[in-house]
């Protein structure tokens, strides 16, 4: 039975958009708030207008499209994908206003850049871009990265026994509370006290740097908020180089690899068993391609003091790897790396850091029970005809492999793969070949980290296909493909 | 919020469920999948699928952390060693389960279970009705 | 020490002596350890490095590079940094270009000398008469759609208590 929409339930996904919206206005007032502090006139009536373009929009859609229907699991896809898309519209207006970027497309793609947590940029002048506008850059990539994990956890839950193949859908076991409510709560618990100590420490090192207090506060923000949901935006042009700061780039590591962790394994380790650190399945996956990485590193980085091949190379890595996309290389650094260079950290944002994290690309688990399907599949041809046999694997408890993982690990690693290869080819023709798969893969992983060929002079076909692949890329396609299906569904009617 | 064990998806259990879960951490077990799944795909909380009278079952329903367990299992004599269990090893402070023969009352009470009987409520109630 | 500085002067001012920050840093094999002079904007603010010395961040037509400065009496020459409300001096540097270096790791250039060529000045925070006309019409719009919102409410809650 195909389940059709009927009109009540569009309008009850265009009321949740609509008190979506509400919210939205509701977190503008921070960086309102920001401009009040620093006395930045004109940025603050960019909030005011943005603030009333989106609560305008929120009241609207609430009052056309009244909550007749109980909203059920079938119209969360609908309003995940469709909830990114509008966001990421209303979130671009006070950016449009401030000037600083060449057109509303460009100050879109920086939006959608934020709350997909990204971290392309299209931004002109970011050193002297008002403070206020910098906090809400950074804000749309808390926004989003929270977000996303709530919507992972709760779309997975709700999307149970039903055939879709989410991979954790058959045990609600692993889920951190059973009540939805109470997972939500343990992640914003986590998240603000992993922000109390992670800004505390930021300020600390930017003030004895010599950076004025509220500007160390403000930047310590932001560079939390980029850092611990894998965003990359950071709020002076030369990103992290600014700093010039061994400390910032060891806070930031840590930060990116918290946030590159699976929420799950944060409660386990938090409540649970901290041993689970050492038998998770994802854990293990990532120390392995870490190694394997660092190893072709080394070799590239030969003739390197140690120290360069930390703080250049493996930073650039590990955030390549948990999606993250700081950068401490100057102008003309990432670019002319050398392709070997090029490959592996195109391969480390092609794989992704854990699931249900604010990461991107393809996710460990799912390289991981690939990996063990290959394993399977050849155990399998040299056992006896009549024997069954399931991988087994241990995240969070001991589990068998079943079909339906590897189904749909098999799937979603197809579509990305297909979209990263596809924005490659849309890019040829912008840089080398090497460069335009790089800025493709960085787009569709969400990572961030650009070879140049993201630039406010590129063209307007290529600006669109990044923001659809980043868009595409953040909800993991499902979302979209089903949301779209309900769409023809509807007109086929 | 309180974390709640259910054992027994019947019509009591389902609707139990699925008001608690409202507000509390609820997991449900039966042995039965297909009573679970009436529980529909929104349920705000965890199902199990198993025997109680498994102890690793009730520990994967995160008995450890239980504030209360509802036993409706149906059988008076499950009821009362899960019950016992739950007491005993895992220091469940409430837990209450459904009996049909009062006679156990005895044995139930020394363990500090709490019992509800439905010939005794419905009793209660008509007579409240009336008077 | 004056006929040194006229000396100076005058080569530095012959042309092609000078190069531009996207010069330098797409050409970075070329210029690696050798001298180069290169003027910007500075923006932010001088940081510490906790090494000794300081850093200072210049802007040349949209490409920024990283100043290592060893003398806290070239920094002070600094009146004012580039953000939102400023626009930095505009200074001249003349030092070493390293594509990497031992002591710093990072491509740098360490200046030997530092000149302020034009001073910094505030940049305009004006807010246009759009906007406060769209503040007020927004405004308006919005208030009204509210009420609309809470009579849909209000009504609501009534016909379900019927």
């Amino acid at each position: 039975m195909v389940i059709s929409p009927d009109r009540k339930d569009f309008f009850a996904v265009f009321h949740i958009i609509g008190r979506l919206s509400l919210f939205l206005s509701l977190c503008m007032v921070i960086p309102l708030g920001v401009a009040f502090f620093f006395k930045e006139s004109s940025p603050f009536y960019d909030y005011l207008i943005g603030i009333l373009v989106t609560a305008s929009v929120g009241f609207l859609l609430s009052i056309v499209f009244p909550l007749k229907k109980e909203v059920g699991w079938q119209h969360s896809f609908f309003i995940v994908s469709l909830g990114w898309l509008v966001a990421s519209l209303l979130g671009a207006v006070p950016f449009f206003l401030s000037h600083h970027w060449l057109s509303f497309l460009d100050a879109w793609f920086e939006s959608m850049s934020g709350f997909a947590t990204t971290g392309l940029v299209l931004v002109q002048d970011l050193d002297h871009l008002a403070h206020s506008h910098n906090v809400w850059r950074h804000l749309t990539m808390f926004l989003g990265g929270q977000g996303i994990i709530l919507a992972t956890i709760s779309l997975v839950r709700s999307a149970g026994s039903a055939n879709i193949g989410l991979y954790v859908s058959e045990g609600r076991q692993e889920k951190i509370f059973p009540n939805v409510i109470a997972t939500a709560r343990f992640i914003w618990q986590v998240s603000f006290v992993y922000m109390i100590l992670g800004t505390t420490a930021l300020t600390v090192v930017l003030y004895s740097q010599g950076i004025e207090l509220s500007k160390s506060i403000v930047h310590a923000f932001c560079l939390f908020m980029a850092a611990f949901d894998t965003g990359g935006f950071a709020p002076q042009a030369q990103n992290i180089a600014y700093y010039h700061s061994f400390s910032i780039e060891i806070l930031t590591l840590i930060l990116m690899i918290l946030g590159a962790m699976n929420f799950n394994l944060h409660f386990w380790v938090w409540n649970k068993d901290k041993r689970e650190i050492f038998k998770n399945f994802e854990v293990k996956i990532f120390l392995f391609t870490i190694l394997i990485f660092t190893i072709v590193l080394y070799w590239a980085m030969q003739g390197n003091p140690a120290v360069r091949m930390f703080r250049k190379g493996f930073y650039q890595l590990i955030s390549a790897h948990t999606g993250c996309g700081f950068t401490n290389l100057a102008y003309g650094e990432l670019d002319r790396e050398q392709p070997i260079m090029a490959a592996i950290l195109i391969m480390a944002m092609g794989i992704g850091g854990g699931m249900c994290s604010t990461t991107g690309g393809i996710k460990l688990l799912r390289l991981g029970f690939i990996f063990k399907a290959v394993v399977g599949e050849i155990k399998k041809a040299v056992m006896p005809f009549k024997a069954i046999y399931k991988e087994r694997y241990h995240h969070l408890k001991d589990s068998v492999i079943e079909e339906r993982y590897i189904k749909e690990a098999f799937i979603i690693t197809t579509f990305y793969v297909f979209t990263y290869m596809l924005g490659g080819l849309l890019g040829l023709g912008q840089g080398s070949v090497i460069h335009s798969f790089f800025e493709s893969f960085s787009a569709a992983a969400n990572v961030g980290l650009s070879v140049g060929i993201t630039n406010p002079g590129m063209p307007t076909y290529l600006k669109l296909t990044y923001i659809v692949q980043m868009w595409m890329g953040r909800l993991e396609f499902l979302s979209i493909f089903i949301a779209l299906g309900y769409v023809f569904s509807l007109f086929k009617k | 919020m309180k974390y709640v064990v259910i054992v027994g998806c019947g019509q009591t259990g389902r609707n139990l469920a699925l008001e608690l879960s409202q507000s509390h951490n609820v997991v449900v077990i039966d042995k039965d999948k297909q009573a679970l799944d009436v529980l529909g795909e929104s349920f705000n909380g965890k199902t199990v699928v198993g025997d109680a009278l498994n102890v690793e079952i009730l520990e994967s329903a995160g008995i450890q952390e239980a504030h209360a367990l509802i036993l409706l299992t149906g059988n008076d004599n499950f009821n009362l060693v899960i019950g016992k269990v739950a007491r005993r090893k895992y220091g469940v402070e409430k837990v209450v389960l459904q009996v049909y023969e009062v006679k156990k009352k005895k044995l139930f009470s020394e363990e500090g279970l709490i019992i509800v009987n439905r010939t005794y409520l419905l009793v209660e109630v008509f007579k409240k009705c009336i008077l | 020490m004056r006929f040194l500085i006229f000396i100076f002067m005058i080569s530095v001012s012959i042309p092609g002596y000078s190069q531009t920050l996207k010069d330098i840093l797409e050409n970075f094999d070329t210029y690696h350890e050798r001298t180069v002079e290169v003027t910007g904007e500075v923006i932010g603010e001088s940081i510490k490095d906790p090494g000794g010395g300081y850093w200072l961040n210049i802007l040349d037509e949209g490409i920024n590079l990283g100043i290592f400065v060893s003398d806290p009496a070239l920094i002070k020459k600094i009146t004012f940094f580039g953000s939102y409300r400023v626009r930095g001096d505009k200074v001249r540097i003349i030092g070493t270009f390293y594509k990497r270096s031992p002591e710093h790791l990072e491509r740098h250039i360490s200046a030997d000398s530092l000149f302020i060529l034009e001073k910094g000045s505030a940049r305009p925070d004006e807010v246009s008469i759009e906007k406060r006309e769209a503040v007020i019409g927004l405004a308006g719009v919005c208030i009204l759609l509210w009420i609309i919102h809470l009579f849909k409410l209000y009504y609501g809650r009534k016909n379900k208590t019927n």
